[in-house]
């Protein structure tokens, strides 16, 4: 864990969706080094009380929507907590797979809110932070749906592809104010999320992924923690994918 | 209850803090400057307003209000008062 904790005080993250999957498991990882974390999502769960309890005066949770609520005040109650943001991930987003030609007008519109605007919204609101101090980091969640076509998952591709082009360009335009930005591009790994891919989908990633399996959430989280430390300092406005090489 | 001068000051003493050593202290800020003339670059620009958010207790620039149609010390000085107003107003209406 030295690679998180490196030459600093403890410090304060902002993890967006970590009741569950990979969100929380980064958030076990900042908290295990050291960190305070603050988390919001829609609604709790068993695995995230259970963090809770293990950490009550590092780790706190609000509920919370990345689509609809005001980014600004749930950085500014974490600041309350804990002290001004130093790290965000941008993590909390929502898979819905459909044909295009038949989803709903308006589901397309929730899946950019939730995977795009929302996490564009909540950058600016700790980038405004972090520019003040001038320093910080940003790590935005996409998937290798933004790198490659994948059929019935449009709308998530065209959100995840977004914020890789809002991370090139904040890196240029933070950079400055010492502040990286980064995307990490994750391919398959076993959450909630992937639990609605079926056993034939399943078996074609598994066969096209040179390293012959899906990810675990903990080889995506060690990447995650790893661009968050001072390890990676010099490292802004990559997407960083760890697939197992399904995308090579 | 903030007056224009009041706003004046804190407008230009969060200038004087951005600028640090490229200030001179015996200088004013000039309020009829445009911002590059003054010393600002966007990313400072962009920091004055992040800390007039503090000081002032609003940010003007959430809504239809853009930041570059601001020009000069001045504009930006009007920009605070309107808005500073128009919170005091309502504060007095409820
Ligand atoms: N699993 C994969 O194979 C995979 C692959 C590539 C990329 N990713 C990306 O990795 C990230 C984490 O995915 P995961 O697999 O860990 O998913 P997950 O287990 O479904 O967790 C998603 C988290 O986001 C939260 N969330 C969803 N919608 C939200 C909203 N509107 N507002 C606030 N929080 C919200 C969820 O809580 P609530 O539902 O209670 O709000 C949950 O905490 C996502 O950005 C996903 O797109 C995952």
């Amino acid at each position: 864990m030295s690679a998180v904790t490196t030459g600093a005080a403890p410090r304060v993250a902002l993890v967006s969706g970590a009741s569950r999957g990979l969100g929380l498991a980064v958030a076990e990882r900042l908290l295990a080094a050291g960190w305070s974390v603050g988390t919001f999502s829609r609604s709790s769960t068993d695995e995230l009380d259970k963090v809770l309890e293990n950490w009550p005066d590092t780790f706190s949770w609000t509920p919370g929507d990345v689509a609809k609520d005001d980014m600004r005040q749930h950085v500014r109650t974490l600041q309350e907590r804990f002290g001004p943001v130093d790290a965000l991930v941008n993590n909390a987003g929502v898979l819905h797979q459909e044909l295009f030609l038949t989803m709903p007008e308006q589901r397309i519109d929730e899946l950019l809110a939730v995977n795009l605007a929302g996490p564009a919204r909540l950058a600016q609101a700790c980038a405004r932070q972090m520019s003040v101090r001038g320093r910080g980091v940003i790590l935005n969640v996409s998937s290798i749906n933004s790198l490659r076509g994948f059929r019935g998952v449009a709308a998530y591709a065209a959100a995840k592809a977004g914020l890789d082009g809002l991370t090139r360009s904040l890196a240029r335009e933070l950079g400055p104010a010492g502040i990286r930005v980064n995307s990490l591009v994750p391919g398959y790994f076993e959450t909630a999320m992937t639990s609605q891919v079926t056993d034939e989908n399943r078996v074609r990633i598994t066969r096209r992924t040179p390293l012959g399996r899906l990810g675990t959430t903990d080889e995506i989280a060690r990447v995650a923690t790893f661009l968050l430390s001072d390890e990676a300092a010099f490292i802004t406005g990559q997407t960083i994918t760890v697939d197992g090489g399904l995308t090579c | 209850m903030l007056n224009d001068a009041h706003i004046t000051d804190i407008v230009t003493s969060a200038i004087i803090d951005l600028l640090g050593d490229l200030h001179d202290e015996h200088d004013d800020i000039p309020l009829d400057a445009t911002f590059a003339e003054v010393g600002l670059n966007s990313l400072m620009l962009a920091r004055l307003v992040i800390a007039l958010e503090t000081e002032v207790g609003v940010d003007p620039f959430t809504g239809d209000r853009s930041i570059v149609d601001v020009h000069t010390v001045r504009e930006l000085v009007a920009v605070y008062a309107e808005v500073a107003g128009d919170e005091q107003s309502a504060a007095l209406a409820r």
